[in-house]
């Protein structure tokens, strides 16, 4: 069995670097910068996981979850933020997301996440 | 003769004797006086309760009016009892509001001033405990009154027995505590606030005052003069209490329910003054002419329909005038109140807006950091981790301070130095400095510089400007990449178009672009913007955004001229 796919949508090149260097070693990495990006990437199909910034350009994180969610995405998406807003929390949960990761994040909080959100686990 | 026959003989009182005032006996004026203090104090405990059903200081002060007209109703029953027996069922009535008006005097004042320390819950736990003690002792012992008896003007009332004497030293007790506090509250206080508790203060005072002397009754004493006529200083004290209330806005009732029950009041006073005036008109007719006229009545009910409507304005009209006129100097205020109080909330708003802003501006540069540095242990001897740390750490740190520092510019701008600028040349400068990235990215500019007459500016500051649009449109560019830069003369201003054939701006961004922290780019802060206008609003000027997604943007910012 092949190693697991994780889309990370920042457009931030340091959060991008960040999460290449905890989840890197484990996991098959790809990334995008805005959410149109995103969007086209998701949609190849070729992804276990998407980690999602809320705040990015062209389009956000939320809308991004939003059209995934209305094509019958079913992809496993965990939201990023450094927005700490339990609104935002619970209206990415209500529309699929696994879980919600606040900014900055600890190494084994990012680990523990992506493996409970990983399909078959 | 029956044995309920020989207890109403008991009851028979000579009233021959007594003065009369005002056309009624003491005895008379004593029972009307009870009954208003139980209308006026059982209304105003109606009208705070209803203003603030769910509040505690209102069901306590609803509770204190009720027992004052418990004890007001049940005296009335009492000393217009037909005979013994029943005297004493409505003596119980009475004693119960007794026992129970001071410690919920105390407790209401305590509420409205804010009292909580312990000693104060202590006393308060004794207040009420001693009312409960005297029930039981009542009730259950019936020693603390003698049985009824007439006293004085009055056919039946109630002596004490020497535990009874218990139940005035606590009253007293409490009532001057509150009293007492309620003074120092006074003092302490200022503005509207200082309004209210004189009112409540003085009303309670001249309330005791009027009603202490029913004490004297219970130990055997008339004071003539005193007796009965102090008890209508209860009910004064509920009219002052309940004019606070209404003028001053004790009880914090509001606007609405207040007038509405100015209203209400007074429209059922007016409709049962009609009703009593066709009754009286009636009678008049039947008692003189000896017969009844239908005819009469509905010309009366006819007379009552037309002029209530006219009345019925007169009558908002007077309460307007009379309860919910503020003097000018007070509306003054008021307003000035309310503008500081909106401008103090926009502050909050913006600080607000700033501090969300730069929590996530900053948190993101930091989880960078912390990530890298928590592998810097494991990968000190990585030279390519090195590398990325040296650049995503280092461009981190600098991000945050560019942050720090475009945040102090916008909160705090510092005033311009003005002097004549030469905008043409101010443009070529700033061109210079951005010649790299203008060379990189392959920008094609060209300059167009109609209006040469200088502007009223700051160089220094006005460049920052400049930078920050120029960069904006830089970013914004994609492939043949085209900038312009225009100035023109308009009346007392000079015009500074930025213009480039970028993305554009989105419809629904244009209104937010100003706003701190707003961006569209990945990267980017949000300040530019935000600094540039606050820089070129200090000049006395302003900037335009026209943007067509796809097709580029044009910024346009307008300077005084200096001349």
């Amino acid at each position: 069995m092949g190693r697991m796919r994780i889309l990370i949508a920042d457009d931030e090149e340091g959060i991008r670097e960040s999460l290449n260097l905890i989840l890197g070693e484990e996991y098959d990495l790809a990334f995008a910068t805005d959410g149109e990006q995103t969007l086209a990437k998701a949609k190849e199909g070729a992804y276990d996981l998407l980690l999602l910034d809320i705040k990015m350009p062209k389009l956000d994180g939320m809308e991004v979850l939003r059209r995934l969610r209305a094509d019958g995405d079913g992809l496993p998406v965990l939201m990023l933020t450094a927005y700490q807003s339990v609104e935002l929390a619970k209206e990415a949960v209500k529309l699929g997301a696994r879980d919600y990761l606040p900014k900055p994040f600890e190494r084994e909080q990012i680990l523990a996440a992506v493996r409970g959100a990983l399909p078959g686990r | 003769m029956t044995p309920l026959e020989q207890i109403q003989n008991l009851l028979v009182v000579e009233t021959a004797g007594i003065p009369r005032l005002f056309g009624m006996s003491l005895l008379e004026h004593h029972i009307l006086a009870l009954i208003l203090t139980a209308i006026t104090t059982l209304a105003l405990g109606l009208l705070v309760f209803i203003a603030g059903p769910n509040k505690r200081l209102n069901q306590i002060f609803g509770l204190y009016s009720l027992s004052i007209s418990w004890w007001a109703i049940g005296e009335t029953l009492f000393v217009s009892s037909p005979n013994l027996f029943i005297a004493e069922t409505y003596a119980d009535i009475e004693w119960t509001g007794v026992f129970f008006i001071a410690p919920i005097f105390f407790h209401s004042v305590c509420l409205l001033t804010s009292l909580r320390s312990s000693w104060i819950r202590t006393v308060l736990r004794i207040a009420y405990g001693s009312s409960f003690l005297f029930l039981a002792l009542h009730f259950l012992f019936d020693i603390i009154a003698l049985d009824p008896q007439p006293v004085a003007y009055l056919p039946v009332y109630n002596l004490l027995t020497p535990v009874g004497f218990l139940v005035p030293i606590t009253f007293f007790v409490f009532v001057n505590l509150g009293l007492w506090k309620l003074c120092s509250a006074y003092r302490q206080s200022s503005g509207q606030r200082r309004i209210q508790l004189r009112f409540l203060f003085w009303g309670s005072l001249i309330g005791y005052l009027g009603g202490s002397p029913d004490w004297f009754l219970i130990f055997g004493f008339h004071v003539p003069g005193l007796n009965p006529f102090g008890i209508y200083g209860v009910s004064l004290y509920s009219i002052a209490i309940t004019y606070a209330v209404f003028q001053h806005r004790l009880f914090n009732v509001n606007l609405v329910i207040r007038k509405s029950l100015v209203y209400s009041l007074l429209v059922t006073l007016l409709t049962v003054g009609y009703f009593s005036l066709v009754y009286v008109i009636e009678r008049i007719f039947q008692t003189t002419l000896g017969y009844q006229s239908v005819g009469l009545s509905m010309a009366a009910f006819a007379l009552m329909a037309l002029m209530f409507q006219p009345l019925k304005v007169g009558i908002q009209r007077f309460v307007d005038r009379v309860f919910f006129r503020a003097p000018r100097e007070a509306l003054v205020r008021q307003v000035e109140r309310l503008e500081e109080e909106v401008r103090q909330t926009e502050r909050l708003k913006a600080v607000s807006t700033l501090a969300a802003g730069l929590a996530h501006e900053i948190k993101n540069p930091l989880a960078s950091i912390k990530t890298f540095t928590d592998y810097l242990g494991a990968r000190a001897n990585d030279p390519a981790f090195l590398a990325k740390f040296q650049k995503i750490v280092g461009g981190e740190v600098e991000r945050i301070n560019l942050i720090v520092q475009q945040l102090l510019e916008f909160a705090k701008p510092v005033p311009p130095k003005l002097a004549p600028v030469d905008v043409p040349s101010l443009l070529n400068e700033t061109l210079d400095l951005l010649s790299n990235e203008l060379v990189s990215r392959h920008v094609e500019v060209s300059r167009n510089y109609q209006a040469t007459t200088p502007v009223l500016g700051d160089s220094q500051q006005l460049k920052q400007v400049f930078i920050n649009l120029i960069l904006n449109s830089l970013q914004a560019m994609n492939g043949a990449a085209r900038l312009e830069l225009r100035t023109a003369r308009e009346d007392t201003t000079v015009l500074v178009t930025v213009a480039d054939n970028g993305a554009g701006i989105a419809e629904q961004d244009l209104p937010r672009l100003f706003e701190p922290f707003f961006t569209t780019k990945p990267g980017g802060t949000g300040l530019g913007l935000a600094v540039a206008q606050g820089i070129v609003k200090e000049h006395g000027g302003h900037i335009e955004i026209a943007s067509r997604p796809g097709h580029g943007t044009a910024i346009t910012v307008s300077l005084p001229l200096a001349t």
